[in-house]
């Protein structure tokens, strides 16, 4: 997929629109993060790029086709989501929740074949939870978890990923493996849209960055360009030092005490 | 497992029935009753009767109405994402036992057998229909706000059946032997008449089993799986009512069985629905010509109301499964 493109979006729940008039275009490989304070809408845009949300005005276009006029099952054929934490109460193993990520490409009278059973253990593969499918999903650990999410995701053959704070509820390590994970698959074309909380980890990982507050585009460009000093007062009212990553030269948010 | 189970359950189902053919005050052994069923040269009066007018249907009714609560108590679970959640949580089952009570104290009853169903079918198709109405706000429904309107409107439904059994006076027996629930009123008729609902129910949920599964991860998910929740919540919900208003209606209230047999079968053959609810359907049956077994026999000639069985034996063996299942992931590690 070549690109998908968010024209004019506003959208809320029932207290009225959360976003107003949100634009940008993410291109094929491409690392998008997307950063604000909370309550900033973020979880919302990501709401209405996957459907689960009606906007009250604008599109979304996954490619060159409106979101509005696929159906559920078309759009989770191009686009999987990661939310920060998925609950499970049921114990389905690993290799039942994987696999249910072919579920968009079944059709109501026929249950996975043999090449929907090989892209599910390629999607283990990739994610380092092949060793891990018979074992049931509510004995894992959390970064095992959310790995076999990934997987999950992987295996619905997705051209975009949006990412909702994946590594919220995880330690460091687990934090790097994820984002590397989700790195490498956008060298592949995949088009990875990332709400994240924390900065730094944004600014290493993210071709773009864009900024949300109060539901609308603050800034959007680079990491150079979107993390200021001027911009961290302005977006998040806290006082930081920017400096580079002395490996990776991007910018590096050093937080200062009010 | 898919490939082994079933028909094994299947298997067992059949002797089942073939067993509790046998059983009962006049014994009759099983070849004689293979002969009665399917050899045309055999003929005897008095056994011909016996099975086919009042076993045959009796356990074929038993094995329906156990095979509708449990698949609509499975789906109720997955559904609600809560393993207390069974066939009568959304009042099926106060409908019922008001449109039955309406039918026993009018005296409709007595007029013809066929009130009582059917007033009972009515009565409770009406309760989930008000239920749907209320819990649904701007088209759509989530699953906490009908569980809680069912509550309300199941409390509401108790109190209207509590007056009427109040006033009940000389029908009390009747009213109440039919709340309890049973089969000792099983004919053909009401074979014919439960055989679509149970038929055409199990064939629909089975359909949905994929999509219950995406739904047990949460309802978000679910839609990012591709998957429209709420038509198939509104779907399955219709489903489960006509299949659980229609056991209820020629059977009365057999409580137990909706909420444990899914329980009891996911223990064993674990939280896919592909292979849980027609595994849940078909021991529901088997469970449930059991307990009519137990029910019909212990204190013969009278008849104890089976869900005082279902209860009475179900809970137990339930326990132990839980206490069982327990050790052995111990065992594991």
């Amino acid at each position: 997929m070549q690109k998908v493109e968010v024209q004019h979006i506003c959208a809320g729940y029932n207290l009225g629109d959360v976003l107003q008039d949100i634009n940008f275009t993410a291109r094929e490989g491409e690392f998008i993060g997307l950063i604000g304070p909370n309550g900033s809408g973020k979880s919302t845009l990501l709401h209405v790029m996957s459907k689960i949300l009606n906007p009250t005005c604008g599109t979304v276009y996954l490619g060159d086709v409106e979101i509005e006029s696929m159906k559920l099952k078309e759009v989770a054929r191009v686009l999987a989501v990661i939310p920060q934490d998925s609950p499970m109460t049921f114990s389905f193993t690993v290799a039942d929740i994987v696999i249910m990520g072919r579920n968009p490409h079944l059709t109501l009278f026929h249950s996975e074949g043999k090449e929907d059973i090989e892209i599910a253990r390629k999607a283990m593969e990739a994610t380092d939870t092949f060793h891990l499918r018979n074992r049931v999903i509510t004995n894992l650990s959390g970064g095992e978890r959310q790995r076999v999410i990934i997987a999950r995701a992987l295996a619905q053959s997705p051209k975009v990923l949006l990412l909702d704070e994946p590594t919220a509820n995880l330690d460091i390590r687990h934090q790097i493996e994820i984002f590397d994970l989700v790195k490498r698959l956008t060298e592949e074309g995949l088009i990875v849209i990332c709400a994240i909380h924390d900065l730094n980890l944004a600014s290493l990982y993210s071709d773009r960055l864009i900024v949300l507050k109060e539901g609308r585009v603050l800034a959007f460009g680079n990491p150079e360009e979107v993390l200021t000093v001027e911009n961290m007062r302005e977006i998040f009212g806290v006082e930081a030092i920017l400096q580079n990553h002395p490996v990776e030269n991007s910018p590096f948010v050093i937080l200062m005490r009010s | 497992m898919k490939g082994f189970r079933l028909p094994s359950l299947l298997l067992i189902l059949l002797i089942t029935a073939l067993v509790s053919i046998a059983l009962g005050s006049v014994r009759i052994n099983v070849i004689t009753i293979m002969r009665v069923l399917f050899d045309t040269h055999y003929h005897n009066a008095a056994q011909e009767a016996i099975i086919l007018k009042i076993r045959l249907p009796r356990v074929l009714l038993a094995m329906m109405v156990g095979g509708c609560l449990a698949t609509s108590g499975c789906i109720m679970q997955g559904l609600f994402r809560n393993p207390m959640a069974d066939p009568f949580i959304l009042g099926v089952s106060s409908g019922a036992g008001v449109g039955a009570a309406v039918a026993i104290v009018s005296g409709l009853a007595f007029a013809s057998i066929y009130f009582v169903p059917l007033l009972a079918f009515f009565f409770s198709t009406t309760t989930i229909f008000a239920v749907y109405t209320i819990a649904r706000t701007n088209g759509t429904m989530s699953v906490e706000t009908l569980l809680l309107s069912g509550i309300a409107m199941s409390t509401f439904l108790s109190a209207v059946l509590s007056f009427l059994i109040y006033i009940s006076e000389k029908w009390l027996h009747s009213l109440y032997f039919w709340l309890m629930g049973g089969f000792g009123t099983a004919s053909w008729t009401y074979v014919f008449l439960l055989l679509p609902f149970t038929g055409c129910g199990i064939m629909v949920s089975l359909l949905f089993s994929r999509d219950l599964n995406a739904i047990l991860l949460g309802e978000e998910t679910a839609q990012h799986l591709g998957v429209e929740v709420d038509a198939v919540k509104k779907i399955l919900v219709v489903v489960t009512s006509l299949m659980t208003g229609a056991a209820v209606s020629v059977s009365g209230i057999i409580g137990f069985v909706g909420l444990v047999v899914p329980h009891m079968v996911r223990i064993i053959v674990g939280p896919d629905h592909r292979v849980l609810l027609p595994s849940s359907a078909i021991f529901g049956g088997i469970f449930m010509i059991w307990a009519d077994n137990v029910a019909r026999t212990i204190i013969s000639p009278s008849e104890l109301p089976v869900g005082v069985v279902t209860a009475f034996f179900g809970a137990p063996f339930f326990i132990y499964l839980l206490r069982r299942k327990r050790g052995d992931m111990f065992a594991k590690g």
